[in-house]
């Protein structure tokens, strides 16, 4: 399967699709709402981390993303893993 | 010739602890519940034998599958925290089952232990070595809790469970594979202090991973889709780590086994005890496609595929296997 092409576009809407996917209400996400007011937790955070790994190849782990708060941050550090 | 689950056993200790049991930890019952879907384990008596209640759990899965003692020819318990360092639990268990002079030995693999257990019982009834093996899953994991540590001790919980496993005609082939990567030792084990220590969100991470690729290995190996399993029953650790795995393999929830929260994380005894439980809630028919899957301490993991009773199995008592409590 073709790796699907890494860019910011991309990958955000990719990471809307999984957050939705587990469980989070799409029109309560925003770049800046806090994970905790969405209802994000650390576990959400790892999965969402290995979604896209697997879709992207961009190896970003749980440790990486363990740092962040809100949407933008945990793009931040997969752009930041990706070279993007 | 094939080999298939003839039967399955439970056995749990009485005392129940809450997530209310742990409040003394600054923890609650929202945040468990939350994030490991466990609402309650049970707990061994200081002073209880593990082996009585390992001992419970086979004699139903023998009742359960219709194969009298004499027909066991081996007894193998997956477990980490027997009763005493030597000789096996297997041991004492078959004697006070009457089942005269079998194979009997313990397995250590951690919470894969069970998978362990019954890949060797598999293989032993393929190569014509038995026809009829007892595998037994029993922890006490309050023996080696820190229970100061509220990252561990509201997750584990003690219990046994215990499958029958049989030669067959007809169904499917078994399909396991096991696995250890001794380089991750640190993220889960139980060191000379006795009590266990593991880092939670990594092992999340390679739970998902481990479970989620070797089932599809697995399935690939029998030629079948995820959509063929009957039932998807996975090491009961966390309910999280079980619902992550369920959507890499595109199971639908409703064939997902959970009883993490009545039992919470019982180790090697997890998927026994869950069989059990799903035959005892009717889930469970002949000829049912079970996936299974575990991972733990090593780190270990394993997968398989295996028919629960034969299509049309017929038990040693003459009574079709559908005639007992199973639909």
């Amino acid at each position: 399967m073709a790796v699907p092409s890494r860019t910011k576009e991309s990958v955000e809407g990719f990471v809307l699709d999984v957050l939705e996917k587990l469980g989070i209400e799409r029109d309560q996400i925003t770049l800046d709402a806090s994970f905790d007011d969405l209802g994000v937790d650390s576990l959400h955070v790892t999965e969402l981390g290995q979604a896209v790994n697997r879709e992207f190849g961009i190896e970003v782990h749980a440790a990486d993303l363990e740092e962040s708060q809100s949407l933008r941050q945990a793009l931040n550090a997969i752009y930041a893993k990706a070279g993007l | 010739m094939t080999v298939t689950l003839a039967g399955a056993g439970a056995a749990l200790p009485e005392r129940v602890l809450s997530n209310h049991d742990f409040v003394h930890l600054d923890t609650s019952d929202e945040w468990i519940v939350q994030r490991t879907g466990i609402r309650e384990r049970r707990r061994l008596a200081a002073d209880a034998s593990l082996a009585e209640l390992a001992t419970d759990a086979c004699g139903r899965a023998l009742a359960d599958s219709g194969v009298a003692p004499r027909d066991i020819h081996q007894v193998v318990v997956a477990t980490s925290t027997a009763d005493r360092i030597s000789p096996g639990m297997a041991v004492e268990i078959a004697t006070r089952l009457g089942i005269d002079r079998p194979a009997a030995f313990d397995v250590s693999a951690g919470c894969s232990g069970f998978l362990y257990a019954l890949d060797h019982a598999i293989a032993a009834i393929e190569s014509g070595r038995a026809d009829h093996v007892l595998v037994c899953g029993a922890e006490a994991l309050s023996r080696i809790t820190d229970h100061t540590d509220r990252n561990t001790a509201v997750l584990l919980g003690d219990g046994a469970g215990a499958v029958v496993v049989s030669r067959a005609e007809g169904g499917l082939r078994p399909s396991f594979v096991l696995g250890s990567d001794g380089t991750r030792i640190d993220l889960l084990h139980v060191q000379q202090d006795k009590l266990l220590r593991m880092r939670g969100r990594e092992i999340f991470e390679s739970a998902v991973d481990l479970m989620a690729g070797h089932t599809e290995l697995v399935l690939e190996r029998a030629g079948l889709g995820a959509e063929a399993l009957d039932l998807f029953v996975a090491h009961q650790a966390n309910a999280r780590i079980i619902h992550a795995v369920r959507r890499r393999l595109g199971v639908p929830a409703e064939r997902v086994f959970l009883n993490v929260d009545k039992v919470a994380n019982t180790s090697s005894a997890s998927i026994p005890l869950a069989l059990a439980h799903a035959g005892e809630q009717q889930l469970l028919h002949p000829g049912a496609v079970l996936g299974l899957a575990a991972f733990g301490a090593g780190l270990s993991w394993g997968a398989g595929v295996i028919t629960w009773r034969s299509p049309d199995a017929v038990r040693p008592d003459g009574e079709l296997s559908a005639g007992r409590g199973v639909r």
